[in-house]
């Protein structure tokens, strides 16, 4: 059976990108794995600022940094079971995996594991100059993924 | 990212080394020509944030006796200074009312008094997290309602990034914290800071009332003008608040009765307000500062070992490397010495110079932390200032207040960074709106200081 890998993450999601890959599972009978990366970067940038800029003591900048992090989870969690309420009515089979770490390191795991056909994924929402100037997720996925991947830009 | 920091510092250190080579200009003692140096190096490192910006004023201050602009014992004594300890009795306080859950009773508190309406809310979400900043930092005002933001958003089903009620309803947040952070000395550290550096520069003192008086005003005037931006640029997507104001019931109820720890602390807090605003100049606030610090440890309020973990210690590297090098420049003349550099190809009426200094402090603490701001800033201003009579008194003001008023990024801002990780609106749904925001406050901060000041005594 051919399979299908769903790549989403905190800043990586768009209903786009959700539609074509349950059409895809849809049209080539495939299993689709949804795999949800909560991204502690942004919490982690808060946790420094906090501490650096607004100096404030380790505890409140944990907690914070916490409360922000269960709210992507909890975020992420609700993701993945529209999607799989959607796959489920659309007749697909699937699984979903969710992980706490950097995308292309976990991205990475998973494609090892699971070993997909194709993995279909979006870029995160930033501007040319900034993927320019500090280089691409995705792109670096690109060139180490065993598997092809197929990115779906936003409009 | 690591290669880049790398660069910024090699960059950054091998032009230290060749400026304190070359940069030898007529008129300038050597005192004068390393403190400058040091100065810009400083200014680089805070501006680019590549090492913590308590490690850049530790580095001031290592760099100053070293490089023979003060003596070992007149830099480190800077650590010493007034502000430093009254920043860090406050900051003590601070964290007692967080800890002892005081400061999260009140946000509840207001948040339950006026609502009924999502307009209504959102005015009550401002104006509380604005009045919890007059009395502790900005960015714990903003850390200690995030949670209870988050569930209010959750409750009323409002999407991430979609939900313009969301977007509103965070950007209150911040902005209510940002623009109550300047209303006195306890929303934010800069005020302190620039007080210290009035101090150990001109030996002048400004009040806790006597802030309050001139500044409050410009905050009121600005809540105002933050709503409105609210509610012109976002668009209420929903119809009634009422699962809301179930959540946060049923916070309050979890909270239970007030505990005696948290009504000790809220007594001792409000009298030390009270001792700020009338014993203040007498018996200094630093002095106040601490003594009601001691006292949250005498009768066995709070414990210290918890205290601690609330306490970043860094603030004293900070706040006492930034004076350190503020008083270095004034005393070396460097100060001057520039000022007399920027100012010889202009002619400019001292109004006309307040509008610059404070446009630049607006525009420097967008993109870094208004501290190293007000670091940055203020020792120039005095020079500049002095140049055209201009009171002290005043480049503090303008220079202090401008800084704490960051609307749009979440870079120099603590709680700009924490509703903007809500992920309920994008960057540029805050720079759209608070842009506005930032040439309102501008022009509100000069009209202030053109026609109110005067009638308060505080005279241009």
């Amino acid at each position: 059976m051919k399979t299908i890998l769903l790549a989403l993450s905190t800043t990586r999601q768009s209903p786009k990108t959700i539609d074509y890959a349950l059409k895809q599972a849809q049209k080539e009978k495939a299993r689709l794995f949804i795999l949800f990366i909560v991204d502690p970067d942004l919490p982690h940038l808060i946790l420094d600022k906090m501490m650096d800029v607004g100096f404030m003591g380790d505890k409140p900048s944990l907690e914070l940094y916490h409360s922000i992090l269960k709210e992507y989870k909890e975020r992420g969690k609700k993701i993945t079971e529209d999607i799989s309420r959607a796959a489920e009515s659309m007749g697909i089979e699937w699984s979903t995996i969710m992980v706490e770490g950097e995308f292309i390191k976990e991205c990475l795991k998973v494609i090892e594991e699971k070993n997909p056909g194709i993995t279909i994924l979006t870029r995160a929402e930033r501007s040319s100059l900034s993927r320019f100037l500090f280089g691409s997720a995705v792109n670096r996925l690109k060139q180490k993924s065993p598997c092809p991947l197929k990115i779906v830009e936003e409009d | 990212m690591r290669s880049w920091r790398t660069l910024i510092l090699l960059l950054t250190f091998m032009g230290f080394l060749l400026l304190l080579q070359f940069f030898k200009p007529e008129g300038l003692s050597l005192q004068g020509q390393r403190a400058l140096v040091i100065f810009i190096l400083c200014l680089t490192l805070w501006i680019t944030n590549v090492i913590p910006l308590a490690i850049t004023s530790l580095l001031a201050i290592v760099l100053l006796p070293l490089l023979g602009v003060l003596d070992t014992k007149t830099a480190f004594s800077l650590f010493g200074n007034r502000a430093v300890f009254f920043i860090l009795g406050a900051f003590i306080l601070a964290a007692a009312l967080m800890k002892s859950g005081v400061s999260t009773r009140l946000a509840l508190i207001f948040l339950t008094r006026i609502k009924k309406t999502p307009q209504s809310l959102l005015l009550t979400v401002l104006l509380s997290s604005a009045f919890l900043a007059f009395w502790m930092p900005a960015h714990a005002v903003a850390a200690l309602m995030f949670p209870i933001i988050l569930e209010i958003a959750r409750s009323l089903k409002l999407k991430p990034r979609e939900s313009s009620y969301g977007k509103a309803l965070f950007l209150s947040l911040a902005w209510g914290a940002i623009i109550g952070g300047v209303a006195t000395f306890l929303g934010g550290a800069r005020n302190p800071l620039a007080i210290g550096m009035l101090w150990e520069e001109h030996g002048i003192k400004i009040g806790f009332l006597e802030w309050m008086v001139a500044v409050i005003p410009i905050v009121l005037v600005m809540l105002i003008f933050a709503y409105a931006v609210i509610r012109i640029f976002f668009k209420i997507d929903i119809e009634d608040v009422t699962l809301a104001e179930s959540t946060l019931k049923e916070k309050i109820k979890k909270l239970g009765k007030m505990a005696s720890e948290e009504k000790a602390v809220g007594i001792i807090m409000l009298i030390t307000i009270v001792c700020w605003m009338t014993l203040g100049n007498k018996i200094g606030l630093a002095n106040i500062a601490i003594l009601s610090a001691i006292s949250l440890f005498v009768f066995k309020i709070v414990p210290w070992s918890e205290i601690e973990e609330y306490v970043n210690w860094g603030v004293i590297l900070m706040y006492g490397g930034a004076i350190a090098l503020g008083f270095a420049l004034d005393h070396s003349q460097a100060a001057e010495w520039l000022a007399r550099q920027a100012l010889s190809p202009f002619k400019l009426t001292p109004f006309l110079f307040i509008i610059i200094i404070a446009f630049a402090a607006k525009f420097l603490t967008e993109g870094i932390s208004n501290a190293a701001t007000v670091a940055i800033l203020l020792p120039l201003g005095f020079a500049l200032g002095g140049s055209y009579n201009i009171s002290p008194v005043i480049i503090v003001y303008a220079i202090a207040v401008p800084a704490g008023l960051a609307f749009c990024l979440p870079m120099g801002t603590p709680p700009n960074a924490v509703c903007y990780a809500s992920g309920y609106y994008k960057i540029s749904d805050a720079v759209k709106t608070g842009i506005f925001l930032n040439i309102i406050s501008w022009i509100t901060f000069l009209i202030m200081a053109k026609i109110y000041w005067p009638l308060v005594g505080v005279k241009l």
